[in-house]
């Protein structure tokens, strides 16, 4: 279906200020209706690449598209398509929450009773409503935050930039931004979302980029990059009597790593399926350990991100 | 983009309670409809500004000033108002009072709101809308306009009240206003020039510095002119005086375009034309300059007029050429969609694309122009014209006195001298940048940097030697003069210098020849760059554009028009 054409797309993109390569080489695609993670520790080149995105920045080599429109040669059409969310605030004195949605309504060429509607269908979704006749300077991060992902939506564009746009919120308010974000991929917009926090990202986007200094590391959904990154488990046991006996079977394979024993428990990562661990459990019951207590849980993505970006890069 | 989903839908309760239109409404929709039509920025600005204490603390400031001069005004004059003609003065120091908030305030307030908001990145959120770099500094000066209009509507009684008095006729008045007015403009559009062209990695203290003495300077010279036409008044009867407010107009209209289209050059991302649609206005503005100076040649004629305008020319084109000449000489893939194609466009429009090459032939082909072809014959036909109308007219003391006779070879040779000057100086420095460019990107201010050291160098060191030489000192204009543009350009065009002009034109050709050859050789090379297809995807949103009945983003004023179609 529509999905054969990207709505974004990033073509052997790169941008060096002076010696630091803060975007090298980094190509992918974000199809409509998806939420795209871009994961990466700080100074990653996460900013940059979004940046040069919103045409607001120029690469040194390569391109972007939006909607088919390459941000280097038609950012005048690009704009029209793009909601960005920086992860810095605009400063307007003296004006009110209702009426800086306005400007950007006017200001991305809405009129009449369009406009009306889309201010009010804004201050609605994201929760603005008791604040419109609020100055934006009076608001809080939270607000701010609702108020930013508002303005980048003002025109119903079908591609969206959010640049850490859970950064320095409540876990709350972060809860309300994935529900707004699922809400507004559901609308069949293309969502590319960065943060540097994995855990943020795990839950509401279906396909991730890791990226470090520039290079891009891995990309596909979170169960690709289990699999292809040699996806471990980690295993939780508890031993009456003591885990000790627990060494004497399990040292000595190769698919058991970081084996900790303490008193009752034992803890160890298993390369392999939850098969060969029901397996190993029969095995060890079998061979009279007192096995109290089993727990087996996939790595979290933080895990595996924490794998990615030290087994590349340094 | 303009489609409104049906969970939008749902959440509009406006239109809804719309039931009977009474007329009330429809002058309500008639204003939505016009506020609509506004500029965003300057609805938001003047939004702003009514809640700004510092807009209000200013009005009233002046309205206190004006009432307080009313009063102080009056009591020393005291009974003879009726009698003495106290209007001139009433009027000067209200003007005086007015042109602090029109020609410091809102100059001021244009540069800063574009740098900061610039510095600030509060820019960067309002530059990826679709407002247009034309959009942006329409509403900016739209928004300062309407400070005007405020300022002034706190003098307006004082005005109209100096009409009351005597020795004050409304031309003056107006006069007064108008030029004050005219003058805010124009400094406020290079208060927005500035502000786009200042760099962003550092605080403008020292910028700012400087444009604060430059407008205060402009209020102290706006203030001589008031005062000119207060107290001398009167003698706009003579032709001249009309003929001068032509001028006047014409020079303010051409410089607010020409500086308008270059802080939008600015506002433009780099892979956009820069500079089509300023050098159209740099035409236009060099075209209705010598269409002035013809004027005046049929009321005055004085060879000082012609050589006035080679010499102003030149400066110009030196100041522009210097900006044109060290323009990137590889075109975007977004320029070269637009480049002419066929022969004739080829041979005509070339010169308009960007480029150094083609900005170094623009500038030379339109200094030859004026100095070459349009002066001699428009001279002629002033001498001729003044002959055949010299029974009818009689010529009173016009503002220009004609002396001498018209010296057409001289003012060849002048003009050919001007152009040989910015052949060889605005070449090497295209040279010269040329080269720096393979290595670097360069900002603006560095092509214009290098012009100005070379001419500097050029014309100071040859200078600094002659006064330090014992023999040399005393004398005029030396050979060892000749790299001396300023110095040899100043005699050649007053007429001082002590060997035939002739003389210098034949040193000044065979350089100009080596160095233009150069740049035509590089020239020749930038011109491989051939014009290439709009991307399909370009086409079909174009198309989708002029379905829907929208706009497409092409030309919507006359600015745009000869620009080529970027907004
Ligand atoms: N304007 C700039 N000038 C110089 N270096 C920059 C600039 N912007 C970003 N960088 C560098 O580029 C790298 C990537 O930065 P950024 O994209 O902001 O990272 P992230 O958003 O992932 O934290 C960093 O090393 C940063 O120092
Ligand atoms: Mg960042």
């Amino acid at each position: 279906m529509i999905d054969a054409t990207p709505a974004i797309e990033l073509i052997n993109l790169h941008r060096y200020f002076g010696a630091t390569k803060a975007v090298d080489d980094v190509s992918f695609q974000v199809y409509p209706g998806r939420v795209f993670g871009f994961i990466g520790p700080n100074g990653a080149g996460k900013t940059t690449s979004m940046r040069i995105l919103a045409t607001l920045d120029m690469p040194t080599s390569g391109d972007a598209m939006v909607d088919g429109f390459s941000v280097v040669q038609d950012a005048d059409r690009v704009r029209r398509r793009l909601g960005f969310m920086p992860d810095y605030f605009d400063t307007h004195p003296n004006i009110i929450v209702s009426e800086y949605l306005d400007f950007f309504a006017r200001a991305y060429g809405l009129v009449g009773a369009e406009r009306l509607r889309a201010v009010n269908y804004v201050m609605s979704f994201t929760k603005l409503d008791g604040l419109a006749e609020k100055p934006i300077d009076g608001l809080s991060k939270g607000m701010k935050q609702r108020l930013c992902l508002g303005r980048a939506m003002i025109h119903d564009p079908p591609v969206m930039i959010l640049d850490e746009p859970a950064a320095g919120l409540d876990p709350r308010a972060r809860i309300q931004l994935r529900e707004m974000i699922g809400q507004l991929a559901a609308d069949g917009k293309a969502i590319l979302v960065s943060s540097h926090i994995l855990t943020e990202l795990a839950e509401m986007c279906d396909t991730v980029a890791i990226i470090e200094q520039g290079r891009l590391l891995a990309v596909g959904t979170v169960d690709e990059i289990h699999r292809t990154r040699h996806a471990q488990r980690g295993v939780h046991m508890r031993v009456l009597g003591g885990a000790e006996p627990v060494r004497a079977h399990l040292a000595h394979r190769d698919d058991i790593h970081e084996l900790h024993i303490v008193g009752e428990t034992a803890e160890f990562l298993h390369d392999g399926t939850q098969e060969a661990e029901a397996e190993m459990l029969r095995q060890l019951v079998t061979a009279g350990v007192q096995v109290v207590a089993f727990g087996s849980r996939a790595r979290s993505l933080e895990d595996v991100f924490m794998q990615v970006t030290e087994g590349l890069v340094q | 983009m303009t489609t409104i989903d049906p969970a939008r839908a749902s959440v509009e309760v406006v239109d809804a309670t719309v039931v009977e239109t009474t007329r009330w409404d429809r002058i309500d929709a008639l204003l939505a409809k016009l506020g609509d039509r506004l500029n965003p920025i300057l609805v938001k600005e003047a939004r702003q500004a009514l809640r700004s204490r510092q807009f209000l603390i200013t009005f009233f400031l002046m309205l206190i000033a004006g009432w307080a001069w009313s009063i102080v005004g009056l009591a020393r004059i005291g009974p003879a108002v009726y009698y003495s003609a106290e209007g001139p003065r009433m009027l000067f120091v209200y003007h005086l009072i007015l042109s602090f908030p029109l020609l410091v305030v809102a100059p001021y307030a244009a540069f800063h709101s574009l740098s900061s908001e610039r510095q600030d990145r509060t820019f960067e959120l309002l530059s990826i809308t679709s407002l247009g770099a034309r959009q942006i500094l329409t509403g900016k000066l739209c928004a300062i306009g309407l400070q005007m209009v405020v300022y002034l509507s706190a003098i307006v009684p004082c005005l109209a009240f100096t009409y009351l008095l005597r020795g004050l006729d409304i031309v003056t008045i107006v006069l007064v206003v108008v030029y004050t007015c005219a003058f805010s403009l124009a400094l406020s559009v290079s208060g927005l020039l500035l502000g786009a062209i200042s760099p962003l990695r550092q605080r403008h203290i020292a910028l700012s510095v400087l444009l604060a003495i430059g407008l205060f300077g402009a209020m102290w010279v706006d203030n001589l002119w008031t005062a000119a036409i207060v107290f001398q008044g009167g003698f706009w009867g003579a032709s001249e005086f009309w003929l001068l407010q032509g001028l006047f107009a014409t020079l303010f209209i051409n410089y607010f375009a020409v500086a308008f289209l270059a802080a939008r050059s600015q506002l433009l991302t780099v892979s956009e034309n820069r500079s089509t649609a300023l050098r159209w206005s740099l035409v236009v503005a060099q075209l209705s300059f010598l269409g002035w100076m013809a004027g005046l040649q049929m009321t005055v004629v004085d060879p000082d007029v012609s050589f006035a305008l080679i010499y102003v020319s030149a400066i110009g084109w030196f100041v522009f050429g210097m900006f044109l000449t060290g323009e990137p000489a590889a075109l975007s893939p977004r320029v070269r969609r637009d480049l002419p194609q066929s022969t004739l466009a080829r041979t005509l429009l070339t010169w308009f694309t960007p480029g150094p090459g083609t900005g170094y032939v623009f500038v030379l082909v339109n200094m030859a122009a004026i100095s070459l072809l349009a002066l001699l014959p428009y001279h002629e036909i002033g001498v001729f014209i003044r002959r055949l109308s010299d029974a009818a007219y009689s010529p009173s003391p016009g503002l220009w006195l004609g002396a001498g006779a018209p010296k057409p070879a001289e003012m060849m040779i002048a003009g050919a001298v001007a152009t040989c000057y910015l052949a060889i100086y605005l070449g090497i420095g295209s040279l010269l940048v040329r080269v720096l460019r393979r290595r670097a990107n360069l900002a603006l201010g560095v092509p214009a940097l290098i012009n100005i050291v070379l001419l500097s160098v050029g014309s100071i060191v040859p200078w600094v030697i002659q006064m330090t030489s014992p023999t040399l000192r005393n004398r005029d204009w030396t050979v060892l003069q000749i790299p001396n543009a300023v110095w040899s350009l100043t005699d050649v065009c007053f007429d001082r210098l002590p060997v035939d002009d002739m003389v210098l034109l034949l040193m000044l050709f065979p350089v100009a020849v080596l160095v233009g050859g150069i740049n035509v050789l590089f020239l020749l090379d930038d011109l491989k760059q051939v014009r290439v297809a709009r991307p399909e995807r370009v086409e079909q949103d174009d198309t989708a554009l002029a379905a829907v009945g929208a706009e497409p983003p092409g030309p919507k004023d006359p600015w745009d028009e000869v620009g080529g179609g970027a907004t």
